[in-house]
């Protein structure tokens, strides 16, 4: 088993790899009443394209998902209920890179790392049971439809994205997911749920030996397929689908936003991950002149928000500023207009380090909280880069970087979506 | 909790928690006034008289969090000033606590006031600001529909008051009214509550009884019961909307006390609170009805609501399957295993709350304002007492009262 101490946060993770390839990491935290843990696979939506055996695989839009509801159904037991027995809860999400399957327990530690790794591991299909789900998933689709945030966002990568698969919603939609079939989840599940291509991370209060040889034992008893795939991802031109999207909802103001495809890696990918939040701080947080100012001038409400993803594994970064507005036309003409202004100006070493600090805070912050420390942990290492090394590379950043990052703001790839009022 | 002032030592986290908690009565007029100088007092102060000072700097300290919550608990408007910042024992700079209390003070105690009034152009914004908040609750049809649901279902109670206010009292609030709202508020000594690590509990405690004097702890919230004499009120409204939103509201028939809020923790948790809940093992999983459903109970006014996304043709039936869920209930149809697993997940949820500091400190402070237990070894222990008997006979007491259906017109 691996340790390493890390003197600034004053924790100690331990990891190995079973012999299946299963990753492992655990991070006690002493005093801490609940454990938590959660088992990944790198199989999110964006997943929709792989090659297996010299031939090529289309998954269908929202299987990931749909795969996530079913893993909970047992013939001979209840998994929910067996956690609670347990003293434990549980539950699962998919995003675009993941599916993670995740307990949280105030006892039984053991035990509910192996009702994890148990359940996840043994997938139990009927076409029955896929035919009950779809009614239950067409719901949470259709609660997603009426969230005019979600739609805002999802709007907006419609119009950035000819083919990439990052603009697929999640859950699917409603005629996708009435043809996925037992057979199709089932092919998925042997590929993306092969302990290889998987990782546990268990974080909390529990004995670390003991732990570590219940794990190894439990996946010394399973035998899995000898099977492996490649992901692919689609060819997605640089230029953007549309200059603007409009949608009609029940909602009181526009919902606007203005986004940039980003095509270019001109830093490594976690130093421009890192220096791109940090220069949207010094550009766009709610204590810059640019926010001021519109909102002062009573154009945009408080309901205002800035973001850049990015995700080299799967070819997509975009920069997203979301706003709530009554005149769209002002503000379409006020950020063009800021967008062609010298933005160099607005960056300064004082902001730099005051951001940098809170940056500091932050960092420490996430180890308050086994939650956090176990999908920050999940979430940077399937982008391939470690949770861990984020303030020496956030220390490598200069002034210069970020001045160099402003040519990702480039109109040519800018598209516009508005959620409107219904008439 | 003997004076106004809990201040626990732990080492246990990274962070330091520090709440000072003010009253004002729940009323319609008292919950604009409070969502309004909750939004001036946040933005900025004398000593950082901008956002952008004043927010600057918390991020120079290590990014620490200031907000200021409110929110309706029994007959109060709880006004609470919070802050969570990294523990000097992390930080390599020796002023860094005492300038983070000297903001956090400056918050409180130090608005910014020009000529015996507030600052009529941060309250013009902060007027805008709040009306379009309230505006924006339109726009999340989950809690558009909650709110008008409460409207219906307690009217004349604190707990029918809308979140953040109403624009017909916004109107008249000006910045001089708004000082003087703000003195009322000051003239009260506060309740302050916080967890510290051990190494920075001196110099806390040093400058908080500098500011504030300690005094005997009498404030407690008032409960009340909402009445349920009538015959159960259907509200359907219809929106241009794919997903129809049902809420359901329950009364309890029983004031609350220490005895019996154990039974109704329970039977909530058995009823709708998770996936281990009827609600959600037959209107869901068994009936295929639904993706969301829950219960919540809400202890100040003693009352169990429900909350469902619906299709709108599943209405009746869902209706119908809720409450038949509770009337088996009430004729003891609950399996002895899933009473003791109700009581496994109650335990769990209990427990999970040791690991949050703003969870600790408003358990702490609520429990206790409530005049119930507030020792989390103490709720595990009466849970665990509890037998199935004992919760049957408390389901007879709970009632509908009202069902309000935000119906969709475009359901396939």
């Amino acid at each position: 088993m691996n340790k390493q101490y890390y003197e600034l946060i004053d924790e100690t993770l331990y990891s190995f790899n079973c012999e299946n390839g299963l990753q492992v990491y655990l991070l006690n935290k002493e005093g801490y009443s609940k454990t938590y843990g959660v088992f990944t696979t790198k199989f999110g939506s964006c997943n929709n394209i792989f090659m297996a055996n010299g031939k090529k695989h289309h998954v269908i839009d929202g299987a990931a998902h749909f795969l996530e509801h079913k893993m909970f159904e047992k013939t001979n037991y209840d998994v929910m209920d067996l956690f609670s027995k347990q003293q434990a809860s549980s539950n699962a999400f998919t995003s675009f890179d993941k599916t993670a399957y995740l307990f949280s327990a105030t006892a039984n530690v053991n035990q509910n790392v192996e009702t994890l790794l148990d359940f996840v591991q043994n997938l139990e299909l009927s076409d029955e049971s896929i035919a009950k789900e779809k009614p239950i998933i067409a719901s949470e689709i259709m609660m997603y439809e009426d969230d005019s945030d979600w739609q805002l966002f999802f709007q907006s990568l419609q119009g950035l994205y000819h083919n990439n698969s990052v603009k697929i919603d999640i859950a699917g939609d409603k005629k996708s997911i009435y043809t996925i079939t037992k057979e199709d989840l089932f092919l998925y599940y042997d590929y993306f749920y092969h302990p290889s291509n998987m990782m546990l991370f268990v974080c909390g209060n529990f004995d670390l030996a003991s732990l570590a040889n219940t794990i190894n034992d439990n996946q010394n008893k399973k035998t899995f397929k000898k099977l492996s795939h490649e992901n692919i991802n689609a060819d997605e031109p640089k230029e953007i689908v549309a200059r603007e999207v409009i949608k009609a909802m029940d909602v009181s103001n526009i919902k606007y936003s203005y986004s940039f495809k980003v095509n270019d890696y001109l830093l490594e990918p976690l130093k421009q991950d890192l220096a791109m939040s940090i220069l949207m701080d010094i550009l766009f947080a709610k204590t810059t002149s640019f926010y001021q100012d519109l909102f002062n001038q009573q154009k945009i409400t408080s309901q205002y928000s800035y973001t850049y993803a990015q995700d080299n594994n799967f070819n997509y970064a975009f920069i997203q500023l979301s706003f709530n507005c009554e005149d769209d036309q002002f503000l379409t003409n006020y950020l063009n207009d800021y967008f062609t202004t010298d933005l160099e100006q607005y960056i300064n070493e004082d902001d730099f380090k005051i951001i940098k600090a809170k940056y500091i805070g932050d960092f420490i912050r996430i180890f308050n909280n086994p939650e956090m420390i176990a999908n920050s942990f999940i979430s940077y290492s399937i982008a391939g880069y470690d949770l861990f090394t984020l303030l020496d590379v956030m220390n490598e950043i200069t002034i210069a970087d970020l001045k160099k990052l402003l040519q990702l703001f480039n109109q040519e790839y800018c598209s516009i979506t508005k959620i409107v009022p219904k008439k | 909790m003997k004076t106004n002032y809990k201040i626990e030592q732990s080492n246990k986290f990274k962070t330091n928690f520090l709440q000072v908690r003010y009253l004002v009565e729940a009323t319609k007029e008292n919950i604009s006034y409070a969502s309004l100088l909750s939004m001036y007092l946040a933005y900025c102060n004398e000593d950082y008289p901008s956002y952008k000072l004043a927010y600057d700097k918390l991020d120079e300290l290590y990014g620490a969090k200031f907000d200021i919550s409110i929110a309706i608990k029994g007959n109060y408007i709880t006004f609470d000033f919070h802050i969570s910042f990294i523990s000097q024992r992390f930080i390599n700079d020796n002023n860094y606590l005492t300038e983070l209390l000297k903001i956090f003070m400056a918050f409180i105690l130090k608005p910014l006031i020009n000529n015996n009034r507030f600052d009529q152009d941060i309250v013009a914004l902060k007027k805008y600001e709040l009306a379009e908040r309230i505006k924006s609750f339109y726009d999340d049809k989950n809690v558009y529909a909650i709110e008008r649901f409460l409207e219906q279902f307690a009217a004349d109670y604190p707990l029918g008051l809308a979140s953040a206010g109403y624009q017909e009292c916004l109107d008249e609030i000006d910045e001089r009214k708004l000082f003087a709202f703000y003195n009322d508020l000051l003239n009260q000594k506060p309740i302050i509550c916080g967890m510290i690590n051990s190494n920075d509990y001196d110099l806390v405690m040093s400058l908080l009884n500098k500011q504030f004097d300690k005094t005997n702890f009498a404030s407690y919230f008032k409960m009340y019961n909402i009445t349920n004499n009538e015959s159960v009120k259907t509200v359907i409204e219809e929106q241009d909307i794919v997903q129809s939103k049902l809420v359901l509201g329950y009364t309890i028939d029983e004031e609350i006390t220490s005895a019996n809020y154990y039974h109704y923790l329970l039977i909530n948790a058995l009823f709708g609170m998770s996936s281990n809940s009827y609600l959600f093992k037959i209107v869901r999983e068994q009936e295929n009805l639904c993706y969301t459903i829950r219960s919540n109970y809400d202890q100040y006014s003693n009352t169990i609501i429900v909350f469902a996304g619906i299709e709108k043709e599943s209405y009746e039936k869902t209706v119908f399957l809720v409450n038949d869920i509770l009337e088996k209930m009430k004729h003891g149809n609950i399996e002895q295993e899933n009473f003791e697993d109700a009581k496994t997940v109650m335990i769990d949820v209990i427990n999970k709350l040791n690991n949050s500091q703003s969870g600790l400190v408003n358990y702490y402070l609520n429990r206790t304002m409530q005049k119930l237990n507030n020792d989390l070894s103490e709720d595990i222990k009466a849970i665990k007492q509890l037998e199935l008997t004992d919760i049957i006979v408390k389901i007879n007491n709970i009632k509908l009262k009202t069902v309000y259906l935000l119906s969709g017109d475009k359901n396939e």
